[in-house]
């Protein structure tokens, strides 16, 4: 029955655009709809317009409009910055040259942060928006809380996180692990815009769940014809700070603790590289630096070319761009090739169509962790790099046989039919997004104890998207406005790999599974899932001072079970125009408005592994710290999925119930503008691992259940400071926002769950960190607690005694356990922001953006694995990798107390309160100065010109965090220090339009 | 052209094409668009269950969590090689601590062994298989009642076998023996050891009847494979009795073992086991690489399958240079102990060569290093192959000829028949390269000097398979002259305790009494 229904849904859906559309195209007067874009309906209320010749250009007009003047409540909270249509000049604006959407967001909005956890070109960065709503545990977890990024409307795919699956460490993806949203053309961004606002999410769907960032392009323009060149050349530097060590600097740290405790030379033990102190691999020149880091080039090459008729235009783009790490001859290539062309092939019919592709290759780091991780082979790990320049080179020589290619092919577009007749309109999209990955790896038999390892990934992602809108805008009176509509949507999504690799072949000639007489492990996975939406919209705009918006939503989805998989959202927004309202002739007050909005969004749950209920696996014959074994007996097994956890019945949709209100405001003619963004937001229903009894040979069962809120203010500020038309001019604009995590409920009951080395407790925050207290170290044997049992204090049944850690014994039993440990710090900043300047001087334009974040912390990993020598140099795990950088004085925080070497109570544990710090800090990001030489200036025009520019990027960090860079810490607070560095570049940019 | 007729058939084209999506839409349901979705890795309980390969898949799984839980952190080996035996650790702390006997510290690598849930894991999958293979044969003709009848046998037998495995590890440990396969995770209390040595016995004494000496004889086959593949993979008749003489041992009832023991060496020929010679069980390619009978019980990693790994067999533990890349082996023998383990110049496995005057070391790559290497097993890859990759393919055996042997004349003089236990000591002795023994003369007409002897002979022969913590506990049950071991015997303290994350999940277990601080 019920099926029956959403059937019929369906088909009227699809129905009424037959039925209506004939009655549209056979009247001869028709209207035009201004619309952002394909896919995207029901944003802006309608604009009449006399010639469809010009319609490209007013749809422009149209955006700006509506941002401008806030028309409409739901627009309010749309954040215009950067490279906003309506605010900045395109042809004197600088692109930065960037080459990821993250870093062109980072610091310039307020409700997003963005992680750049490595400088190595066209590296995975994370975004989060209005802080996270669900624990980062694993990488896994970090996808699941990525916000939707439209391009002209389309939702790009991600990169499903399925191939963690397969992987022992939950490290880098296998595969090119290629940013995806570095594969999109910056050039050719008009603007974008991050919609935080729940009511216009909940028209997005829910793939905009946990926010959306929205990209316009640059597109076709029948007004003009023009051709754009706009190239720049550059050089990131090699970073200034490193000072390396070699084996003096590590024996004389290690002889510290030696010396402290008085241990007599025979029993000061010193792993094999550090004892012979004639080797100059490990005691001579410590120049290895030299090689490993870099001055090198970066570019960028991008024309375009844009054409119109009265009936048709097309806008076409071509770029090359070259990237460059600053470290480990790291670099990234990218061509991208855009079409974009508008038609109106019959009055009151208008089809747009995109084409763009997009090739980027990675040349990637060298860092043995990553290596071994993929691997997931340890090798015996006693013996490190050395830190000379031979011993280095002797290592990047042997590598010139190894082969890394990486290659991300991108081809996305869409189709888009719009039909206007009176007071209808009717359009129907067709959108795709296919990326295509490709990774060879060889490593010859020489850098690893004489095994050679060969791997091929191939995997796509496939995003296919069919859009139906239905929309009703009756014309009532200059006071009213009404716009209705309907909007069907299917996505189709299918992630697939195959992956195979070997170890050990008979040669390092063969650098391809395909040949060379590998025994090979192979691998395959396949996931596909399916959304279906309908929603109904009802706009009301009442004479520029009350505006309501109405979203009724029906979502379903193959991710849930099928008893769970279709839910009703119900979404509500209103702002009210003080200005218009009472102080309509105000000349100070420019602009007040204040909005409110409440929407129920629905989150996907990025996996479809919970919609079948409880399952069947094959993985489950392998077991930590092993790779795949997939059979036995040579025969494929199948079995419940122990470790993985149970999956039971009664799993549906994860949702959010959100408030979000909007005072926005202007004084004179908007030169001071602020707007104010209160929200709360309610995420229930999400899924969590939870601990069962383990005898039915579960560790975990995923339950549904978990609810954290999130709230938070965002603040933004726009001033126009001084404005001469031919003086000086100076626009700033500043942005902060606020937000805050708190855990509300578990699934059960429960109040606390321990999972790995987090700990999430009601009333808490979920991104704190789990540690003991270290309260210093115990000088003398009468300060260690004795408990009522009259025994010392100890730990895993061992004793503290004197030059032991003083962890605090919470619990008051005796004995220092997880217990002990207390939530403390945050791994995401509760306060970021930024600020731009922007000053004008005649043909010179200066700018500079600061951005800063704050209250945050970090584990650092680094330090504690530095200290923990005498534990990592009997362990053989990833953890006691040392990489090439590894010799180098750090500078680390000089305060952590100098605990007995030959403690057997762990002294220097990752997990307590002495590796944690602050990482507060505020960069000088970009400065850039260009001038506009109007060569054309004919018509006093904008349009023609040339302008030469220069940038500057990362040039300053202020902070109190030990480690390199505060930015370089990963999604989960951790920081190892493995790290690429983000570099310095200066650049030198040339844009000429004619 | 008239503009209007261009018009009109534009109109109509687009018109027959939205008609087109329209009609596509309405041939199928919402529901169906949303069915048809691929979940990765898994399948969902109603494709389970269905056709003879579902029942093969799961019954092979429960073999392969059989071998993961006794392979996992090479439990098999630090269980029983390990806990106070002859190997030292080079360098590990956490490997220290457990040749110390010193269980109470958390290492990882403790925390890990001592967490039970990996056999609950193979346990609640027999169980699943039991609950669930019979409805296969209704629905899929392909698989017989023979084959079931086959297959619920030995998912039993395994069953019964781990709990057997967990007795003799934790001593008391909760008997679940339904699956619960429905998202109730109900929590279960310890059932005491000897509850739980008995279930495994009447389990495989209510199986060993149908289970056969051989799998798919031909002209029969056995999930498409005859005898000469199944050879030493699954259990049979032959490994239902070791298990049950073994717990049997474990118990104190050596009237049984002897019964067992004897019923085995009896059907040596049945499953095609022989005494396996000494360069045969060194070799790479031998015993421990190729399919044999003489594997009475064992579980394979073959290479042929990729079912080969890095941890789980005792090369991980034991190898270095130049075998495989490694600096130093994690566990090494020390010179001193091989010395006292060897006494006679003879032995094949280790020995002296009184003619060139250098050490004959089948067990032990180049004896002169400081650090030797135990080199008895080492299956590195396929054994063959070149290359020092360090992945091995040896197969956990549990138990062979020689093993079996020993047991019964360790029965025999605990029954008071020297003179027999002797015959079978020497039987192996001399394939050992060591003379025959005389009971008054070499061992002053001593049961217990014997039983020594008898243990001895197991430390040399058994050496790197797991067994020498368990022999020390048995050969102290029956002799007890180890205050220190009797002790841990009287205590509870022979058990490993029961790891926090265990005790945490389950609110009605506690902690082994010896172990509790």
């Amino acid at each position: 029955m019920k099926k029956r229904f959403h059937w019929l849904i369906y088909v009227c859906f699809t129905l009424q655009g037959l039925f209506i559309s004939p009655w549209i195209w056979g009247n001869n007067h028709y209207k035009v709809i201004a619309q952002t874009s394909p896919g995207f309906t029901g944003y802006q209320f309608v604009q009449e317009l006399d010639s469809v010749s010009s319609l490209r250009s007013e749809k422009l007009d149209t955006i700006v409009l509506y941002n401008k003047n806030g028309h409409r409540g739901i627009d309010l909270n749309r954040n215009s910055f950067l490279l906003s249509g309506e605010k900045l000049d395109y042809s004197t604006r600088i692109l930065p040259p960037f080459i990821s959407v993250q870093q062109l967001l980072k610091g310039n909005a307020s409700g997003v942060f963005i992680q750049e956890t490595s400088g190595e070109p066209g590296a995975s960065q994370n975004i989060f928006m209005r802080g996270i709503s669900s624990p980062l545990f694993l990488q896994k977890d970090v996808r699941g809380s990525q916000p939707v990024v439209y391009l002209n409307g389309i939702p790009l795919t991600q990169n499903n996180p399925f191939v963690f699956d397969i992987q022992q460490y939950d490290l880098n993806p296998i595969g090119p692990a290629t940013n995806l949203l570095s594969t999109i053309d910056i050039n050719n961004i008009e603007s974008i815009e991050v919609i935080t606002n729940p009511a216009d999410l909940a028209r997005l769907g829910p793939l905009a769940a946990n926010g959306a960032i929205w990209i316009i392009t640059k597109n076709g323009d029948s007004r003009k014809t023009e051709v754009e060149i706009n190239t720049y050349v550059g050089m990131v530097t090699a970073p200034g700070y490193i000072n390396p060590a070699n084996g003096v600097y590590e024996k004389s740290f290690r002889n510290k603790f030696f010396d402290q405790y008085d241990i007599t030379e025979s029993d000061r033990s010193f792993p094999d590289y550090l004892k012979d102190e004639t080797n100059p691999d490990y005691f001579g020149d410590s120049r290895w630096s030299d090689e490993y880091y870099r001055n090198a080039p970066k570019y960028n090459m991008n024309v375009a070319v844009t054409s119109g008729a009265e009936r048709a235009n097309f806008r076409f783009v071509a770029g090359y761009t070259g990237d460059a790490g600053n470290a480990d001859k790291t670099s990234l290539q990218k061509v991208n090739v855009s079409l974009f062309v508008n038609m109106t092939p019959l009055k009151g019919v208008e089809l747009n169509y995109m084409l763009s592709g997009s090739s980027t290759t990675r040349d990637r780091n060298r860092n043995f962790v990553d290596r071994l991780a993929e691997m997931e082979y340890l090798p015996d790990l006693s013996t490190p790099i050395g830190s000379s320049i031979n011993a280095y080179k002797k290592f990047t020589d042997f590598y010139q046989e190894a082969l890394d290619d990486n290659t991300t092919n991108v081809i996305r577009g869409y189709i888009n039919l719009n039909a206007n007749r009176g007071n209808f309109n009717f359009g129907t999209n067709l959108s795709f997004d296919y990326v295509d990955n490709v990774r060879g790896v060889f490593y010859p038999s020489t850098i690893l104890e004489s095994v050679n390892y060969v791997s091929n990934y191939s995997g796509y992602n496939q995003r296919v998207i069919w859009n139906n809108h239905f929309r009703y805008y009756p014309k009532l009176n200059e006071k009213h406005r009404l716009n209705l509509e309907l909007t069907s949507s299917l996505t189709n999504d299918t992630y697939h790999y195959n992956y195979a690799r070997a170890f050990d072949g008979p040669n390092d000639y063969n650098k391809s599974s395909s040949s060379g007489n590998y025994v090979m492990y192979r691998y395959i996975d396949k996931e596909n899932s399916r959304l279906m939406s309908f929603a109904g919209i009802v706009d009301y705009s009442y004479n520029n001072i009350f505006d309501l918006g109405l979203t009724l939503r029906y979502d379903g989805t193959s991710e849930v079970q099928p008893d769970h998989r279709w839910l009703f959202t119900p979404s509500v927004g209103a702002t009210w125009n003080l200005k218009n309202h009472f102080l309509n002739h105000s000349k100070t007050l420019s602009d007040l408005n204040i909005g409110v909005s409440w929407s129920r969004l629905t989150k996907l749950l990025y996996t479809n592994q919970y919609s079948i209920g409880p399952q069947y696996t094959s993985m489950e014959l392998s077991w930590e710290d092993e790779t795949i074994i997939p059979s036995y007996s040579g025969f494929a097994s199948i079995t419940r999925p122990y470790t993985k956890g149970w999956i039971g019945y009664d799993m549906g949709w994860p949702y959010a119930d959100c408030l979000n209100l909007v005072l926005k405001a202007g004084l004179w003619d908007n030169r001071l503008s602020f707007k104010m963004s209160v929200f709360n937001r309610e995420n229930k229903d999400m899924v969590v691992r939870i601990a069962v009894p383990q005898e039915l040979g579960y560790k975990d069962q995923f339950s549904s259940g978990m609810q954290v809120n999130n709230r938070g203010i965002e603040l933004n500020i726009g001033s126009s400071i001084l404005s001469n038309r031919n003086g000086l001019n100076w626009d700033a604009d500043f942005n902060i926002t606020y937000v805050d995590n708190k855990l509300k409920k578990l699934p059960n009951g429960l109040t606390q769950l321990a999972i790995d080395d987090r700990l999430l407790m009601v009333g808490r925050s979920i991104d704190q960190f789990w540690v003991l207290k270290n309260e210093g170290i115990y000088n003398d044997a009468s300060e260690i607690p004795i408990n009522s049992n009259g025994k010392l204090l100890s730990t895993d049944g061992i004793s503290f005694s004197v030059g032991d850690p003083n962890w605090s014994d919470m619990d008051g039993n005796g004995v220092i356990d997880s217990d002990d440990k207390i939530l403390k710090g945050h791994s995401t900043p509760p306060i970021y922001g930024g600020l731009y300047n922007r000053f004008r001087y005649r043909r010179f334009d200066l700018n500079f953006h600061l951005f800063f974040a704050a209250g945050h912390d970090a584990l650092n990993v680094r330090s504690s694995q530095r200290y923990d020598f005498m534990t990592l140099d009997n362990e053989n795990s990833l953890k006691a990798v040392k990489e090439i950088f590894f010799w180098q004085y750090t500078n680390d925080k000089n305060n952590y107390p100098i605990y007995n070497p030959l403690s057997e109570v762990h002294p220097y544990r990752q997990d307590q309160d002495i590796f944690l710090e602050s990482l507060s800090y505020v960069k000088l990001r970009t400065v850039s100065l260009g001038y506009n030489f109007k060569l054309f200036n004919k018509k006093k025009s904008d349009k023609n010109n040339a302008y030469l520019y220069f940038v500057a990027n990362n040039l300053l960090t202020f902070t109190d965090f030990s480690g390199d860079d505060p930015e370089l810490v990963n999604f989960n607070g951790y920081y190892t220090g493995y790290s690429l560095p983000i570099p310095r570049s200066f650049v030198m940019g040339f844009k000429f339009t004619l | 052209m008239n503009k209007n007729v261009l018009h009109k058939l534009s109109i109509s084209g687009l018109l027959s094409f939205l008609l087109m999506i329209g009609l596509t839409i309405s041939l199928s349901s919402c529901d169906n668009f949303l069915d048809e979705s691929q979940v990765n890795n898994a399948a969902a309980e109603t494709q389970q269950w269905n056709t003879f390969a579902d029942v093969r898949s799961a019954f092979m799984g429960v073999y392969g969590l059989t071998r993961t839980a006794l392979a996992e952190n090479n439990s098999h080996w630090v269980f029983g090689e390990l806990r106070s035996g002859d190997f030292a650790s080079y360098e590990r702390k956490d490997l220290k601590s457990v040749i110390n006997n010193d269980l109470g510290g958390a290492s990882k690598l403790i925390q890990k062994l001592s967490n039970w849930r990996r056999f609950y894991a193979a346990i609640n999958a027999a169980a699943v298989f039991i609950e669930n293979a019979p409805q296969v044969a209704e629905k899929d003709i392909k698989y017989s009642e023979i084959n079931l009848n086959y297959d619920i046998s030995q998912v039993r037998a395994l069953r019964a076998f781990l709990y057997f495995y967990m007795a003799r590890v934790w001593g008391d440990v909760p008997l679940v023996t339904n699956s619960y396969d429905n998202g109730t995770f109900p929590e279960f209390a310890q059932s005491s050891a000897t509850t739980v040595l008995n279930y495994a016995e009447s389990e495989l004494r209510a199986v060993i009847d149908d289970l056969p000496f051989r799998y798919g004889v031909s002209p029969q086959s056995y999930y498409g494979q005859n005898d000469d593949y199944w050879q030493g993979e699954l259990f049979t008749n032959v490994s239902a009795t070791v298990v049950l003489a073994h717990i049997a041992a474990w118990k104190g009832n050596y009237t049984d073992v002897d019964a067992y023991t004897s019923y085995i060496l009896n059907n040596l020929e049945q499953v095609d086991a022989t005494y396996t010679l000494v360069e045969d069980l060194t070799s790479p390619t031998g015993l421990f690489s190729v399919k044999s009978g003489s594997k009475l019980l064992g579980f394979s990693f073959g290479f042929e399958n990729r079912e080969t790994s890095e941890s789980g067999h005792i090369e991980d533990l034991t190898l270095a240079y130049p075998i495989v890349q490694k600096s130093y082996p994690d566990v090494y023998v020390p010179m001193d102990t091989i010395l006292t383990m060897f006494p006679e110049t003879t032995d094949l496995r280790f020995g002296m060569d009184t003619v060139s005057m250098r050490y004959r070391s089948n067990y032990f790559y180049d004896i002169n290093m400081p650090v030797p290497i135990f080199s008895k097993i080492q299956v590195v890859k396929d054994g063959q192959s070149n290359g020092d990759y360090g992945i091995f393919a040896s197969a956990l055996i549990f138990s062979r000829p020689e093993e079996i042997a020993l047991l019964r004349s360790e029965a025999l003089v605990v029954l008071n028949y020297p003179e027999d236990a002797l015959s079978i000591l020497n039987a192996l002795r001399s394939t050992r390269g060591l003379r025959v023994l005389r009971y008054s003369e070499d061992l002053n007409d001593d049961k217990l000097v014997l039983l020594k002897e008898i243990f001895n002979e197991r430390r040399r022969e058994l050496i790197g398979e797991g067994w020498r913590w368990y022999d020390q506990v048995r050969y102290q049950k029956i002799v007890g002259d180890n205050p220190e071991l009797m002790a841990l015997i009287q205590y509870g303290g022979i058990y490993w305790p029961v790891a926090q994350d265990v005790l945490r999940s389950n609110s009605l277990l506690v902690q082994n009494s010896y172990w509790q601080n």
